[in-house]
């Protein structure tokens, strides 16, 4: 019952959204409309959460149950794919807009790109001493992620590591973009030819390093410990989903740790990823 | 027959410090004109990046000098 509640305020939601909100304020302004989209989502959430929240409820998502929030964000997304195609094939939105090109699948806009690679106002986030702080910040906090996932015997110990780590990372993350100029996450046609060369070089350090988590999961799950997803945190119980929520922030920042890492900051110091080369 | 390790590849030394200071070019004036990142100018200044034969021939233009003067191997230093 509670499912079909959460389904219809966000059929609400996105009825009032691409019916009246989007046409009138945000037109064919991409931008715009992601962040009125954004908008809409966060008040419906909202709801959601003053009718579900600390009620101890399980969403089901078919193949496993969820809380409010995750089950409300996932039915958004679902509802609502056909409905932004329907509105920007209408319009004949070509993703361009007055912030330039955006790339969907980078998930960056060119104008946000061109800003990084020329700014010089974060210069003090550039050096390789502050690279080295953020990486190793943003390394502890995955870290508190993965911890509490074990710690569901300690209750709200467990809930407070991982809302913290998680907050603290993503935060992390953004800083972390700012100060390697998002070259990590930028498309080829905004790089020179160096920078794609140490971006490329990220990914592929990025991709075996990944094998570590990944095989650490494989791990437990040959271990045959009981394991749960996105539910409340249990005693003697892996919390899967702060194992899954770390080890996509990790997948995520990995590529801009090594540009940090490997790329000489404004001080000129860097340290050499290459293979033993002069170049990365 | 694969490709040399690295580290077994000639450095490739360039004079393009001093053609920029020459012709009064910052390294951002410098980077602006061949289409790259000022960073990239420093790099490469310094050695530490062996530019590709395209960007080398903008560099080179940019700067009004034939590339064979331009850049050398550090094996080429030592024969010569």
């Amino acid at each position: 019952m509670h499912e079909i509640v959460v389904i219809g305020l966000v059929a609400l939601q996105l009825a009032l959204g691409y019916g009246f909100v989007y046409p009138k304020f945000a037109g064919d302004n991409q931008l715009r409309l992601l962040w009125l989209d954004v908008l809409t989502m966060v008040i419906t959430l909202g709801v959601t959460g003053l009718l579900y929240a600390n009620k101890n409820l399980d969403f089901s998502l078919i193949f496993f149950d969820t809380e409010w929030w995750i089950f409300t964000i996932a039915v958004g997304a679902i509802l609502e794919v056909p409905l932004y195609l329907h509105y920007t094939r209408k319009r004949e939105m070509k993703h361009w807009n007055k912030h330039g090109k955006i790339y969907w699948i980078e998930g960056v806009t060119e104008s946000e790109v061109t800003r990084a690679l020329s700014d010089t106002k974060y210069n003090r986030l550039r050096t390789r001493r502050a690279r080295l702080v953020l990486v190793s910040l943003g390394l502890g906090s995955v870290g508190m992620m993965y911890a509490s996932a074990f710690l569901g015997a300690y209750g709200k110990l467990s809930t407070y590591l991982e809302g913290i780590g998680l907050l603290s990372s993503l935060v992390l993350y953004f800083i972390l973009r700012s100060s390697v100029r998002i070259v990590a996450d930028a498309p080829d046609d905004l790089l020179d030819e160096r920078q794609i060369a140490v971006r490329n070089r990220a990914y592929l350090l990025s991709y075996r390093t990944m094998f570590f988590p990944l095989f650490g999961l494989l791990i437990l799950q040959m271990g045959n410990l009981e394991m749960t997803f996105f539910a409340d945190p249990q005693v003697g119980v892996i919390d899967g989903g702060a194992l899954f929520i770390a080890t996509a922030m990790l997948m995520a920042a990995l590529p801009s740790i090594f540009v940090a890492l490997g790329d000489k900051g404004e001080d000129g110091i860097g340290l050499d990823l290459s293979a033993g080369g002069n170049r990365l | 027959m694969g490709r040399k390790p690295k580290t077994e590849e000639p450095q490739v030394l360039n004079r393009i410090e001093e053609l920029r200071l020459a012709k009064g070019l910052s390294r951002q004036e410098l980077a602006d004109a061949a289409g790259v990142h000022y960073q990239t100018v420093g790099y490469l200044e310094r050695g530490e990046y062996s530019p590709s034969l395209s960007l080398a021939l903008r560099i080179a233009r940019v700067l009004g000098e034939p590339i064979e003067t331009m850049f050398w191997t550090v094996e080429e230093n030592s024969h010569a």
